[in-house]
């Protein structure tokens, strides 16, 4: 488990993590979202020792991370630029990282090379930015650390390269209780991926929750009512998050389970109703301004 | 899974990735070492001393010179490759989210820095070695003199690696990592530098005799090579007395101090730097405040001591002064702007930091001022006569030159005096020193020059309480000539110019006489104490006139050589020379005469019948607008005179070049002269080159009546 504790840390007088406390469970998907300079990184970087907190304390496993080789070697840093050796090759970094991380699975680096379709022995130089991402995320997994910090590492892959990566991911949570975090500015890349998202703004966490929870008690109603009051009796009953309506079709975004939320609204008898489920992307919409932020302003 | 890494396997990757300078170094020391001296080998074989020959191929090879220059390049060159990636965000990220501590990294890319420099150094040598020894038999002090320089080869590769590290690890970027080092490789020295030229400049009194290489040693490892190479001819005859027990060995062990610090301060900058520094201009914030003012301040008094120098001397005292004034602003306002450029990448930053501009030009003008203004009393510094145990006093004298390669080394006549003399009658000193000070003040250089014909004199004050102060007067001649008159009376004073030419005469073995012509004759060994003698007598019995205003005929000059049973030849110990025979000197010329040397160019005036030509060469301003009438950009006007009527007008103005080292010789100084003689010699080579010399003019020379023609460009 990843523990933050109340971290701070500046950069030349610019807040970049702002008193953030956060935990990151064993064996989930963990998504981090925000803006461009909204501190992720910055956690990341502090969560693998990179860098020191200024305030507060980063506990991996119950202990604390910055300088410990011993703790260092159950993470695995993908940052958003990685760093290949000049000329080297895709084996070049094999032998390097199985000299660091001595768990590195040599012989599985070379078989997800090829299912991935990289070449091991072309120059990482002459990759695309996607295919540098693959071989991060290779590189990542085989090193066979109980953590995974990949900082803007989906951002360029394609649908089906984050369908493989997901399933790299999964695999290894069932079979080693692997612990992926992915930073991302982009919700939509990280639907399909995360179990858990935290949401990072102006170097804070706004909230963390878990993706299934999230999506199990909220739900988009769309609906024509009968009578005028019907609305009224909907949101004195359910949890009513936002109304929009335009004309006789009211949509409502509420949180509750579905059964109920049908139950309440089938008592009105209304002309029309239907319970759609919402994106990751409105479920933060909707929860952000709940809590005060005009999410618009924050990711998009 | 296990955390521990294998040191050796860090090492074993991080020298992967520098494989292009190990390249560089083996090619390098290839080319610079078995390489070159195959062809040097090869050269020599038909050199009739090849021996000595190869002698002197192993000192270069085994001798500070190159290799120690090389060694100090590849020493910053080693440092920077290796701990480039401190400044790329990237490679930092990678670096350090590995599971290795710090110190271990540090240590791994710290050794394979050494090691890239040292295994083809050492493989060289190794190579270089049997190659040398099968032309020369290596003897026990060749070999100690070689791996003693190895060592402080070494040792120095390591002071300049330990010391560029510490700017790696100040900085964020190249640029600044390679200004920072500079900083740290000059700032002692510029600043112990600045600090000379603005009592030079600003007090006329001052006198430089401050052994700033000495001083500033242990600043910066350029000057503590530097003060090694200059001491290594000295210390090389005897390398294994030196090392084992010397000041030579001390100072090895304060060097290698020296160099851990810096690479422990280097280490402790690299755990402190934090990984958010790639990529910056500083490392650590808080310092460049500190660093900004430490190099602003002594930019922006450059500054000003250099704008103030370059208008002319001659210029009214307040114009200089608001030359310097504009270029303390200028310097102050460039220097601050463009190291905020720097540090922040951004023109506009220019001025971010205007307090700050504002503080530090008060102090920069405080700092000028207080020189200029002699706040500190230094220039006007004159201790009570009460308080001075003896002096030593210069007055205008023929100097010898003294160097013995045992001890002291060179000696120029003036510092031999300043050390040497000690008139316990200082009266008449005190007096002549007094005048000076009254004449010289605390006026500033420019302000001396051009009142007039003045002479100038170095004074050494030696205290009762130990201390010593030496100060340099100016005086008119006229009002300085009866106390140098007195001087000249007393026994101590000449002693005090001549006495280790006395001294040490017993000891010579080898003594020649230059005359005019600057042809060298050897007296024989058999007659130099006789000779000494005689000289040293009539010397002494000189007055001030017939030394100061007469004519300089010849120099004496001799060696000490000690000679052992396998070196006939022996090796020289000391050398003392410039013992002025003066026209007076009659006995002293008689002898010569009498026992071999040809004194007819001593002794006769010029015959003016073989003089064919004389060049005159305008040395100054004035000697230009002399000869063409008119001042141009660039002086050094020269004529040719070859008319026999023209070089007659002249003949009589000529006098000996080697009046050139007192300040009472009537020559004008604003001419070279040239004098070529007709030779009957077959080439023209010869009637060029082996008939001719240089010659002074007397002041008072007819330049404007004569006719000539004007060498043009």
């Amino acid at each position: 488990m990843i523990e933050a504790k109340g971290i701070s840390k500046s950069f030349g007088g610019i807040k970049a993590v702002d008193n953030l406390t956060a935990t990151i469970q064993e064996g989930t998907v963990f998504g981090l979202i925000g803006t461009n300079g909204a501190g992720k990184s910055t956690f990341l970087r502090m969560v693998c020792g990179i860098l020191k907190a200024d305030e507060g304390s980063i506990l991996v496993d119950g202990k604390p991370v910055y300088e410990a080789p011993e703790v260092k070697s159950q993470i695995f840093y993908i940052s958003d630029e990685q760093y290949f050796f000049a000329n080297a090759n895709p084996l070049d970094m094999k032998h390097y990282y199985q000299s660091i991380y001595p768990g590195f699975d040599g012989m599985r680096f070379l078989e997800l090379l090829e299912k991935f379709g990289l070449s091991g022995s072309r120059k990482i130089n002459t990759f695309s930015k996607g295919m540098k991402k693959q071989l991060s995320v290779i590189l990542g997994i085989c090193a066979n650390t109980k953590y995974l910090l990949c900082d803007e590492t989906f951002d360029g892959l394609d649908p089906v390269m984050r369908q493989a990566v997901k399933s790299l991911f999964i695999k290894d949570i069932e079979e080693r209780g692997l612990t992926p975090v992915v930073a991302s500015h982009n919700l939509r890349e990280l639907e399909d991926i995360c179990d858990h998202v935290g949401l990072l703004h102006r170097g804070g966490i706004l909230l963390s929750r878990d993706l299934d929870d999230m999506k199990l008690n909220i739900h988009k109603l769309q609906c024509v009512f009968k009578q005028p009051g019907d609305l009224e009796y909907v949101k004195q009953l359910l949890e009513v998050m936002k109304v929009e309506q335009r004309g006789s079709l009211i949509t409502i975004t509420v949180k509750g389970s579905a059964e109920h939320i049908e139950k309440t609204v089938a008592d009105r008898e209304p002309l029309f109703y239907e319970l759609l489920p919402l994106s990751l992307e409105e479920i933060f919409i909707s929860e952000t301004e709940v809590a005060g932020y005009d999410i618009k302003n924050i990711i998009f | 899974m296990t955390s521990k890494i294998s040191f050796f396997k860090l090492c074993r990757e991080n020298m992967k990735r520098r494989m292009w300078l190990l390249v560089l170094t083996i090619l390098t020391y290839f080319i610079s070492m078995p390489l070159a001296m195959m062809i040097m080998l090869q050269n020599e074989a038909d050199n009739r001393n090849r021996v000595s020959g190869y002698i002197e191929i192993f000192s270069d090879f085994f001798g500070m010179g190159f290799h120690s220059i090389l060694a100090a390049g590849f020493a910053i060159l080693c440092a920077v490759a290796g701990f480039a990636w401190l400044f790329s965000k990237k490679k930092v990220d990678m670096y350090h989210s590995m599971p290795v501590r710090r110190e271990k990294l540090f240590a791994a890319v710290y050794l394979n820095g050494i090691l890239v420099w040292l295994v083809p150094y050492l493989v060289s040598i190794l190579i270089c070695l049997p190659m040398i020894g099968s032309h020369v038999r290596i003897s026990g002090e060749m070999a100690s003199t070689a791996v003693i320089t190895i060592g402080i080869n070494i040792l120095f590769f390591v002071f300049f690696y330990n010391l560029m590290l510490a700017a790696v690890m100040l900085t964020g970027n190249m640029i600044n990592c390679l200004i920072t080092g500079g900083v740290l490789f000059a700032y002692a020295v510029a600043l112990r530098g600045l600090l000379e030229v603005y009592l030079s400049y600003f007090m006329a009194t001052w006198y430089s005799d401050a052994d700033i290489l000495g001083e500033v040693k242990f600043f910066s490892p350029i000057m503590s090579m530097a003060y090694f190479a200059d001491n290594f001819t000295k210390w090389q005859n005897h390398m294994l007395v030196y090392v084992t027990g010397g000041a030579f060995a001390l100072y090895l062990l304060q060097c290698l101090v020296l160099a851990v610090i810096a690479g422990v301060i280097a280490l402790i900058l690299y755990k402190k730097r934090p990984s958010e520094a790639a990529g910056k201009s500083i490392a650590f914030e808080k310092i460049l405040n500190i660093y900004r003012i430490m190099l602003v301040i002594p930019l922006s008094l450059g500054s000003g001591i250099f704008f103030s120098a370059l208008v002319d001397g001659g210029t009214p005292q307040n114009i200089m002064t608001a030359w310097m004034i504009f270029g303390l602003i200028f310097g102050l306002v460039l220097s601050h702007g463009f190291i905020e450029v720097l540090f922040q990448m951004d023109i506009k930053a220019m001025f971010s930091y205007k307090r700050q501009l504002l503080a530090t030009g008060v102090v920069v003008f405080l700092v000028a001022f207080s020189f200029k203004g002699d706040w500190y009393g230094i220039g006007r510094y004159m201790p009570q006569e009460e308080k001075v145990e003896s002096m030593a006093i210069t007055a205008g004298t023929d100097y010898i030159y003294y160097n013995n390669f045992e001890t002291d080394g060179y000696l120029s006549g003036e510092t031999y005096i300043l050390t040497n003399m000690e008139l316990t009658d200082t009266k008449t000193a005190y007096e002549l020193a007094k005048l000076g000070m009254e004449c010289t003040g605390s006026k500033a250089i420019y302000n001396i020059q051009g009142e007039g014909p003045y002479i100038c004199y170095a004074v050494r004050y030696r205290l009762k309480s130990g201390k010593e102060i030496t100060r340099r007067y100016w005086l008119p001649e006229k009002t300085a000539w009866p106390y140098i008159e007195q001087l000249y009376t007393q026994q101590e004073f000449k002693d005090g110019i001549m006495g280790a030419f006395w001294e040490n005469a017993s000891a010579a073995t080898e003594l020649t006489v230059m005359d005019m012509n600057y042809d060298e004759q050897a007296l024989g060994r058999q007659w130099i104490a006789e000779f000494m003698e005689i000289y040293r007598r009539e010397y002494e019995s000189l007055t001030a006139e017939q030394i100061l205003k007469g004519t300089t005929v010849a120099e004496v000059s001799y060696e000490i050589r000690e000679y052992e049973e396998a070196d006939s030849s022996g090796h020289v110990i000391a050398r003392l020379g410039n013992g002025c025979i003066y026209s007076a000197c009659t006995e002293t010329l008689q002898f010569l005469k009498e026992h071999g040397i040809d004194t007819s160019s001593m002794t006769q005036e010029f015959d003016p019948e073989k003089v064919t030509r004389i060049e005159l060469r305008s040395c100054s301003e004035e000697g230009d607008a002399m000869l063409r009438g008119e001042v141009t950009e660039d002086w050094g006007t020269m004529v040719i005179i070859e008319d026999r009527n023209e070089i007659e007008k002249l003949l009589p103005y000529l006098v000996s070049d080697l009046t050139r080292y007192n300040g009472f010789k009537d020559y004008d100084d604003n001419f070279d002269v040239y004098v070529v003689y007709e030779s009957g010699a077959e080439s023209e080579y010869e009637e060029k080159y082996q008939n001719s010399r240089y010659m002074r003019l007397k002041k008072g020379a007819p330049i404007g009546e004569l006719k000539f023609d004007i060498m043009e460009d």
